[in-house]
């Protein structure tokens, strides 16, 4: 029986700093994974956490980490040539095949650009297998963008819109040389072309930002069929047993994280404990 | 479980009630770590002499037999940094343990754990709870807060066992269940249909005793329809959110995973204890936000993923009706009182 508990040791090949809280480690290794998919991540002498991987299976894992607990906070500390351990992956990935040959939309928001990278990457590498694919991304402040040397890359081959939803009175002061769109991310469903046939969504985000911008896909006449999110919970085993991420009876870590908002909508919950949906 | 019992595969015995403890202490000296119930708890028997102590018509004890296979306290791996680098060291340990007198309602609430844990193939679950070996025995009266006539009662039919001893007056009957039950009761006189009879009259009295049956589908149905019923908002004002339920119960398997590092950081353990998704911080996630912030929600959580979710996922309820959750609740809330307000 093989002992899924044991975390396997890897090493830090590189870490890239994106925004002032948020970093990329690179590991030494390959990990045949699904986009969408996560790793528990452990920080020895502290513990673990479960980080959805940001890394394409072909290149070398990826975990993309904002210091928000002890065991982040401790990551962020480490150095290049550092040793963690990793469990995983687990969990099921987005759904791609449906996708292929269909228009995407994907909507992120925050720290939830990470777990869509993959198929961003999976839509470069094999860009004629896709239709149109739209990418709306909101972040708090400019300095707060993830990816921003990639996001222009990416602009090569699909549309790209990114605001900031930061609309305090000091705002020149906090975003002095923005010229880019301002307001929450559903904001930039009206500035775009979005083509209702065939299309599929891939949300990801704050539970409160995916609440609305579902509601608003629904109202736009998007089927819930169509679309899929990335629960959030604290995995604490990945496996299905610990219980810790159970909603309406499901494992996220396991059934999940990906789920169709359709099926979310038949679950005996009520909406907030399914992260707001509706 | 095949159409045919397992007592009917394997046969049954008679045993003179003077000679039991020559059969306990058989099994006493093949497993290397032996539970029994004693009447309030299933305890560990360090010598041989203690096997007197092991209760064959109890009912069932305060604390279920859950934390012999689920530790409490499980302590999965420890590290330790050497010139740099980390050593890892599994503590795994594969034990052979056999449990005396378990009640129908542990025996049904294990194989419904055991559904959790074959979700994923947990090790230190599984280690200890493969070749386990379990003696049933067949509760002679019941308790006030007994409710296992819903789930299966007292009868063993759907269980998996090696032995089931009954009762019956002046002999045991024993129930074989396996072939590893076989060895330890070679040479017995054969039990005969009029013993069987005995059994069944003992069941059906006792289970007489207990309050109503609900049908699954009724059950079912009502779960289907109440997420927003005003049972929860009552429940949520009486629930002192303690947890105490969750470890009594048989079936209730979530547990936190945690690391116990030495003060220099140099050593750890990862560690997984039991927990209860009554607590406050449950469904907390990162940057302090909780799916789960109000009681009302864990509460009917709870009990949802004893009845519906389960039945979802399993096809069966994760609840056998042992009413332990009952007993030790400070606010006397009372699942049978909860079924009957949904159903009736």
């Amino acid at each position: 029986m093989k002992n899924s508990y044991i975390p396997e040791k890897a090493k830090i090949v590189r870490i890239v700093e994106e925004t002032p809280d948020t970093k990329t480690f690179i590991f030494d290794r390959k990990v045949d994974s699904l986009p969408g998919q996560f790793m528990e991540l452990m920080v020895f002498g502290y513990g673990e956490a479960p980080i959805s991987i940001s890394s394409h299976p072909s290149e070398n894992l990826a975990l993309t980490v904002r210091a928000t607990g002890n065991v982040t906070n401790a990551l962020h500390r480490l150095k290049e040539g550092d040793i963690v351990g990793l469990r995983g992956p687990f969990g099921k990935g987005w759904p791609l095949e449906k996708v292929k040959g269909k228009n995407l939309l994907i909507i992120t928001g925050g720290i939830g650009l990470a777990p869509l990278r993959p198929v961003i990457k999976e839509v470069e590498k094999n860009r004629d297998e896709f239709g149109k694919v739209i990418l709306l991304y909101g972040a708090r402040t400019p300095e707060l963008i993830l990816y921003k040397k990639e996001l222009g890359e990416w602009m090569k081959f699909i549309d790209v819109k990114v605001t900031v939803d930061f609309t305090e009175e000091n705002f020149e002061e906090v975003c002095p040389a923005w010229r880019g769109d301002v307001g929450v991310v559903t904001t930039l469903l009206d500035k775009t072309e979005i083509p209702m046939e065939d299309n599929y969504a891939f949300v990801c985000g704050p539970p409160i930002m995916m609440k609305f911008t579902i509601k608003d896909l629904i109202a736009r006449g998007f089927s819930p069929t169509r679309i899929y999110l990335s629960l959030e919970r604290h995995m604490k085993c990945g496996m299905g047993v610990c219980g810790r991420c159970q909603v309406g009876g499901h494992f996220v870590c396991k059934d999940g994280p990906v789920f169709n908002v359709s099926t979310l909508l038949t679950w005996k919950e009520t909406p907030e404990e399914i992260e707001g949906v509706i | 479980m095949p159409e045919d019992s397992l007592s009917k595969r394997y046969g049954a015995k008679i045993l003179p009630k003077e000679e039991v403890i020559n059969l306990l202490q058989k099994i006493y000296d093949s497993y290397d770590e032996i539970y029994a119930n004693t009447g309030e708890r299933y305890e560990k028997i360090e010598c041989r002499d203690d096997l007197g102590k092991v209760k064959l018509r109890n009912p069932r004890p305060y604390t279920s037999a859950k934390k012999i296979f689920f530790l409490p306290t499980q302590e999965l791996f420890g590290y330790r940094k050497s010139n740099g680098d980390w050593e890892i060291e599994d503590y795994l340990e594969k034990k052979r343990i056999a449990i005396l007198g378990m009640c129908a309602c542990d025996v049904r609430g294990l194989q419904r754990l055991d559904l959790y844990f074959k979700e994923c193939e947990d090790p230190y679950y599984w280690e200890r709870r493969n070749n386990s070996f379990i003696v049933g025995s067949t509760c002679l009266n019941s308790l006030e807060s007994c409710f296992c006539n819903n789930f299966g009662g007292l009868s063993n039919e759907d269980l998996q066992y090696d032995l089931w001893i009954t009762d019956i007056g002046r002999y045991y009957l024993i129930e074989v269940g396996s072939e590893e039950g076989m060895k330890f009761v070679e040479g017995l006189e054969d039990a005969s249909a009029e013993h069987f009879n005995a059994k069944e009259r003992i069941i059906r009295e006792i289970e007489a005793e207990m309050g109503p049956v609900y049908s699954k589908e009724k059950i079912v149905r009502a779960f289907s329809l109440k997420t927003g019923d005003i049972l929860w908002r009552e429940l949520k004002e009486r629930c002192l959110a303690c947890g105490k339920c969750n470890f009594v119960c048989p079936s209730c398997h979530c547990f936190t995973i945690y690391d116990d590092i030495s003060l220099d950081g140099n050593e750890g353990k990862r560690i997984r204890k039991w927990d209860s998704c009554h607590l406050w911080t449950f469904a907390v996630v990162a940057g302090r936000h909780n799916f789960r912030e109000d009681l009302e929600s864990r509460v009917r959580y709870r009990i949802y993923d004893k009845f519906y979710y389960p039945y979802e996922r399993y096809g069966v309820f994760q609840c056998v009706g042992c009413g332990r959750c009952y007993d030790v609740c400070s606010a006397d809330i009372d699942l049978r009182e909860v079924l009957r307000r949904l159903v009736e």
